[in-house]
């Protein structure tokens, strides 16, 4: 696994559910640096601490439900989000138990997590509800810039 | 005044279910209910999909078995079209399929079930998970680690892309492995099969010394159903045959008649379909999947090692004591492992023959396959241009679900009397159910959610009690 990945989280068939994945999707279209990955982590929980070995920095995009608008983005420091608060799958599974996980296979990557405020998580739909949309070409202009190194960030 | 007791969502299960327990004015258990949530909002988003797109889009259903659906998809397309794959297709499929085993086998039990029993049921709920057992026995997470890396290793490869697989397509598979891939990939299974026996053994220790602790996690008399080859354990395609509880076979029929056969029985508090053997009505008609039904149902097993396991298994007789649902997984986890070995030493897996054309039409088709939790069902109808006019999905937990229930309240009689409450006892209560290895509304995202929650209600609404899940 190359050395920082940027992993995306969500269900794709759930709408805004899956904004982390339509994320990847977009960083897709261009051209990365050699040693940063991309991966479509669906909702596979605490089984992508297998796709963790060897990652030292992990970039996570996901849809977070938090105060405030939706469509708003923002960064997370990981170590901000305490073990049981933030789970990352329907399945069993928080981000720290994922990164617990894959510190105990190999090493624990640092982590932030690129999110954004869903406001539909639930109905069936392929495609995301508006201020999303947007949401979208803002986190993956922030992710760009991390990985350009052009941003300084606190990793945790 | 009666008392609700409910637990939920369920640690350790995939997805949220929510358990509700309902006290008489002593305190003994009246009645119990194992909520389920809605899985119709997916067959309405699949009406107006092209059929083709069906294979991929039902991967993103669960995130545990993504396989499952992308291969019944397939099957089902290719009944709706009137294919025959080529051999080499059906070969690498089921490739597939044992990778899935192993990686949904090997999770289940060391990482969902095993903490209960390698930590004790009444430990620190905190440490009762996957990095307790790590911390507890790291050789055993390890192992197991390891033996599910190598189902993903193999989905990876024969799925073509990490997590969720496209190579299933209408027709057949899109590419063979590579040589490169093949060889690989043998290396990995060798492997598998050794863990996998540590697995077995793991799981048979486990049963002996929680037997006597733990009687109650449910010993039901129902049918089980379940895909057979001529008495032998199959998983990826073969008849399905429904046998009472001794494992005898009451019927068997080709799973495109599976309508003729199942019925569905809808109750008001559940959106789940209750599915029941149709002859012999509800509730007489329900049947358990999974696991513990196939290894009843399978006289043999056509792999060397899994079949002496079977054998140790059958000198049981007949059970329905879901303790040893952990049992039969891993005897499961075995044969998988063994007939990867045989596939990937057949030369078919590296053969450009993968795939026939298929012409869209209008018309109906049905995928049955044994998912690692039990019987999956894809029924699509499509127009003539191809596109889906309805689809009826029934999931391997759907069919468990009155089981469950029954489970469920055995459990909860044994561990809960005179009003009391104890964490240990509500943990017993979801081992009964996490024995079935539940997946429940797989689509849900839990973003953030609540910290779990223990209620206990009484009927007329008010909440008498209250446990937050650390």
């Amino acid at each position: 696994m190359p050395k920082t990945l940027v992993l995306g989280i969500g269900n794709l068939l759930r709408k805004d559910d899956g904004f982390g994945i339509h994320v990847i999707e977009r960083l897709g279209r261009a051209k990365l640096p050699a040693d940063v990955g991309l991966l479509d982590g669906g909702t596979a929980g605490i089984d992508l601490a297998t796709y963790l070995e060897g990652v030292e920095r992990l970039i996570i995009a996901d849809a977070v439900l938090e105060d405030g608008p939706p469509g708003r983005v923002r960064i997370i420091n990981a170590g901000e989000l305490t073990a049981r608060d933030y789970f990352i799958s329907g399945h069993f599974g928080s981000l720290g138990d994922l990164l617990d996980l894959a510190g105990a296979i190999s090493k624990r990557p640092k982590a932030v997590v690129v999110c954004a405020i869903p406001e539909d998580c639930d109905s069936y739909a392929s495609g995301l509800s508006l201020p999303l949309r947007a949401a979208v070409q803002e986190a993956a202009g922030l992710i760009t810039e991390m990985i350009e190194g052009k941003m300084e960030w606190v990793w945790s | 005044m009666k008392r609700k007791i409910e637990i939920g969502p369920l640690t350790k299960l995939e997805g949220h279910g929510k358990v509700t327990i309902k006290l008489d004015e002593k305190g003994k258990v009246e009645d119990a209910r194992f909520h389920v949530t809605e899985f119709r909002g997916f067959e309405k988003f699949s009406e107006g999909r092209m059929l083709w797109e069906m294979p991929v889009i039902t991967t993103r259903i669960c995130g545990i078995c993504p396989v499952s659906h992308h291969l019944a998809s397939a099957k089902a397309c290719d009944d709706l079209l009137g294919v025959d794959i080529p051999t080499p297709a059906l070969k690498l499929r089921e490739l597939m399929h044992m990778g899935q085993f192993i990686h949904s086998h090997a999770l289940h039990f060391f990482f969902l079930a095993a903490p209960d029993f390698v930590l004790g049921p009444d430990s620190n709920p905190e440490k009762r998970s996957v990095i307790g057992v790590y911390e507890k026995n790291p050789e055993l997470a390890k192992k197991a680690i390891r033996l599910r890396k190598i189902g993903q290793e193999i989905i990876d490869k024969t799925g073509g892309r990490p997590i969720h697989p496209v190579t299933a397509i209408p027709g057949g598979m899109s590419r063979p492995l590579s040589h490169e891939e093949r060889f690989y990939l043998s290396k990995l299974v060798r492997e598998a099969v050794g863990l996998s026996e540590l697995a077995v053994d793991t799981a048979y220790g486990i049963v002996e010394a929680y037997e006597k602790r733990l009687p109650s996690l449910g010993n039901l008399k129902t049918k089980f159903m379940g895909i057979s080859k001529e008495g032998s354990l199959e998983l990826y395609d073969g008849p399905v045959t429904i046998a009472d509880s001794g494992g005898k076979k009451l019927v068997e029929f080709p799973g495109r008649k599976y309508l003729s056969y199942i019925g569905e029985h809808v109750e008001d508090d559940s959106w789940l379909k209750f599915p029941f053997y149709l002859k012999e009505g509800w509730p007489k008609g329900i049947y358990r999947v999974g696991p513990l039904a196939r290894l009843n149902i399978a006289r043999e097993i056509d792999t060397p090692r899994a079949s002496k396991r079977l054998k140790t298994f059958k000198e049981l007789g007949p059970t329905g004591e879901n303790l040893y649902y952990h049992v039969s997984r891993t005897i499961e986890l075995l044969y998988a492992a063994e007939r990867a070995g045989d596939l990937i030493s057949d030369d078919d897996v590296v053969s450009k023959d993968t795939r026939v054309k298929a012409q869209r039409k209008a018309g109906e088709g049905v995928g049955v396959i044994e998912a690692p939790r039990g019987t999956l069902i894809h029924h699509y109808q499509s127009d003539e241009d191809g596109r889906i006019k309805k689809a009826n999905f029934i999931v391997a937990t759907a069919h468990n679900n009155k089981a469950i229930d029954m489970s469920v309240k055995e459990a909860a009689k044994a561990y809960i009397s005179g009003g009391r409450l104890k964490e240990g006892a509500l943990n017993r209560i979801e081992m009964a159910v996490r024995c079935y290895d539940p997946c429940l509304s797989c689509s849900t995202h839990a973003i953030g959610r609540m910290p779990l929650e223990v209620a206990v209600v009484s009927s007329a609404g008010e909440t008498l009690q209250s446990l937050r899940r650390p």
